[in-house]
């Protein structure tokens, strides 16, 4: 096996280096490309920070009032019908 | 409030705990399910439907598999069964943009030899809250991750925004390991390409700062996610 990869492999690889799914080997030769290579460790740093972007991003618009009212009032029906059915140990 | 306890509370009636739910969530499913379907109002109904049987199911949920892998399962569901649906009633003229878009996106920046011929430009701060082309540039990344195609935009979703395992994310969207890791990849590369693009055009840096800061961040929240992590 090849013990350096080309840039374009590690753009291929770059994701699975960020989720440390790697392999031994394939993590050394990546690691050794990007100790030589600043194109590449500017794309994996970049990449990341996509990654941190998406990972940041606020929890946004939550659902309209009427629907929000409408599925409290459900889960409150269905948890009292839920506890009625099974009274817990002491119950 | 660590899963353990989001899931007892859901199961003793909680509804404080059933709100920070549903709007912790809404708007990622709605996003979710868009990809599949062909309007927002669309994506909204599915999404609806979801919670509504969410709502019934709740309290038999059991914990060995994680809340939001049920209720994304759910979700997918009903999203690729409508999704298909509207396809039938009114078949697009354009091949899909799933197919067009399947390659890695930087392909063509590299010469025969797999070096870089067009390397990726420099990018100063990406701060959020940066504003780009007059808006902050969290609402940017929104708007990217809209134009991804609908599995691109799920796995993205599901992995990086949900916090969803691997075999999680196989199983809601039947997708082998290698196919799941392929789709997060591009997914990925096509936000960086994106927001390389968007910087690399866009005028001085520092600019001024805006006013106020959004409400909840969702990497905040992650610390104490419900159920989203075994």
């Amino acid at each position: 096996m090849r013990m350096m990869p080309t840039c374009r492999e590690i753009t291929e690889r770059a994701s699975a280096h960020l989720d440390g799914e790697l392999g031994r080997m394939a993590g050394l030769g990546f690691r050794l490309h990007l100790a030589v290579c600043r194109h590449c460790r500017r794309y994996v740093a970049q990449l990341a920070e996509a990654v941190a972007l998406v990972r940041g991003q606020p929890v946004g618009e939550p659902p309209a009032a009427e629907l929000e009212a409408l599925l409290v009032r459900r889960f409150r029906d269905h948890s009292l019908a839920s506890l009625r059915a099974s009274p817990g140990p002491e119950g | 409030m660590d899963s353990g306890d989001l899931c007892a509370h859901l199961r003793a009636g909680d509804e404080q705990a059933f709100r920070d739910l549903v709007r912790g969530h809404h708007a990622a499913m709605i996003r979710f399910a868009h990809g599949f379907v062909r309007t927002r109002a669309s994506a909204e109904d599915v999404v609806q439907e979801t919670w509504l049987v969410v709502v019934e199911g709740l309290h038999r949920f059991e914990a060995r598999s994680s809340l939001l892998t049920w209720i994304y399962g759910i979700l997918a569901n009903k999203a690729r069964t409508r999704g298909a649906r509207e396809a039938r009633a009114a078949p697009l003229p354009e091949p899909s943009l799933e197919r067009a878009d399947a390659r890695i996106p930087e392909a063509d920046r590299f010469d025969a030899s797999g070096h870089w011929r067009e390397p990726p430009g420099p990018w100063t701060s990406l701060d959020p809250e940066r504003i780009v082309a007059g808006r902050q540039l969290w609402r940017h990344v929104l708007d990217i991750l809209d134009t991804l195609p609908a599995m691109h935009r799920a796995v993205l979703t599901l992995h990086d925004v949900e916090g969803l395992e691997a075999a999680a994310i196989c199983d809601i969207l039947g997708l082998s390991e290698g196919n799941r890791r392929v789709l997060l990849h591009r997914a990925r590369a096509r936000v960086r390409l994106a927001l390389e693009q968007l910087v690399a055009t866009d005028g001085p840096w520092p600019p001024a700062r805006p006013a106020a800061p959004p409400g909840t961040w969702r990497a905040e929240r992650a610390a104490s996610s419900p159920c989203a992590r075994r």
